[in-house]
């Protein structure tokens, strides 16, 4: 909010009550641990304060504070990167090839894989339940898939400052993108949908 | 008439089942927008978040793209989604052949069909996160503790 001298009236103990909740559960849902979040929180809302004169109030506040939040897991992954080869290739591997695995006609859909109709799927956004699924599905991605896929579906960042900062190639992003939206896809399917085939347990 | 009819018709599915890609191909170029520098936000600038969230909103998610560039006939609209006109299929950068392909896949394969729908549902709701925090229970929400040590720590922050 503008004050008269033209300065933003920002209360960072407000940001705590308003964007604590929100902020916590972005960080955590990147980095899957409550206590590295709750640090990055804190940082996140350090930063916020340290730089309150260059906020223009052009975004929303919650918007402003997420941006930073990102940045500085942003930095935090690529020096993880650097340390450490960031890749989950073998994750849902085999479980493409089951998908595409068709004995009449090789490499089309399996039976009891194929995309079922899904009914009233725009009507879900607007449920919170829908919301609830969608974060069990995702939360049951390996940890760096998950990371990939938040962060170039839900941040759009893009492909390649994702490689740059998760010191991963172009190729290998691609294959993890794929993956997490094929066992997305399989696990919205199932949970939310109500499509199972026999053999199929609580994907 | 009708045997010719039958024949051309066994003929006509041989042949398109020779030209089209599988349907693993199918999913995988649904996935390849991310290696081409005109899709999505990569086409509205480098790091231009904003923009390019507008131009996720304005534009129809990949996958109606991709029915678009295959020349399908227009597909079920999903929610918020709003198909784009063919020239976009030029941001894709497929291959006349490869586009050929792909719509001679579509128009006999039901199950890529629903994937490709399936995607747009995906993206959105992907688009949507951001902004929605479920009520996922305690653990996905900050202590009363956890916050009071924040405020105590911006406080003494700000008081220098």
């Amino acid at each position: 909010m503008p004050s008269p001298n033209g300065a933003h009236d920002l209360n960072p103990e407000r940001w705590v009550d308003e964007h604590g909740d929100f902020l916590f559960h972005y960080a955590l849902s990147r980095l899957r641990d409550p206590v590295r979040a709750e640090d990055f929180v804190q940082e996140a809302l350090l930063a916020a304060l340290r730089s309150t004169d260059r906020y223009l109030g052009r975004s929303c506040e919650r918007s402003w504070l997420t941006g930073i939040l990102k940045h500085k897991l942003l930095d935090h992954f690529r020096k993880a990167g650097r340390e450490t080869n960031f890749t989950d290739l073998e994750f849902y591997g085999e479980e493409e090839n089951k998908t595409f695995e068709n004995q009449a006609f090789p490499d089309h859909w399996n039976d009891s894989c194929a995309p079922g109709e899904w009914e009233a799927a725009g009507a879900a956004l607007d449920r919170e339940e829908f919301w609830r699924v969608f974060h069990r599905c995702s939360s049951k991605l390996p940890e760096r898939v998950a990371r990939v896929f938040l962060l170039r579906e839900v941040d759009d960042v893009s492909s390649e400052e994702i490689c740059n900062a998760l010191n991963i190639s172009p190729n290998n992003l691609w294959v993890m993108l794929h993956r997490a939206r094929l066992a997305l896809r399989r696990c919205l399917e199932m949970n939310w949908f109500g499509i199972r085939r026999e053999g199929e347990g609580d994907g | 008439v009708r045997p010719l009819l039958n024949w051309l018709k066994w003929r006509w599915i041989l042949v398109l089942a020779a030209l089209t890609p599988s349907c693993r191909q199918v999913a995988r170029l649904a996935s390849r927008r991310h290696e081409h520098p005109l899709s999505r936000n990569d086409s509205v600038g480098k790091g231009s978040t904003r923009a390019s969230r507008a131009a996720r909103v304005e534009g129809s998610p990949f996958s109606s793209r991709l029915r678009a560039a295959a020349g399908a006939r227009a597909p079920r609209p999903t929610r918020g989604a709003r198909v784009l006109p063919r020239k976009s299929a030029a941001s894709l950068q497929l291959s006349p052949w490869d586009r050929l392909r792909l719509r001679a896949h579509l128009t006999i394969c039901d199950a890529c069909e629903r994937y490709l729908r399936q995607l747009d549902i995906l993206y959105e709701a992907a688009g949507k996160l951001g902004e929605r925090l479920p009520d996922l229970g305690a653990e996905a929400r900050l202590a009363a503790e956890a916050k009071e040590r924040l405020k105590a720590r911006l406080r003494c922050e700000r008081a220098g």
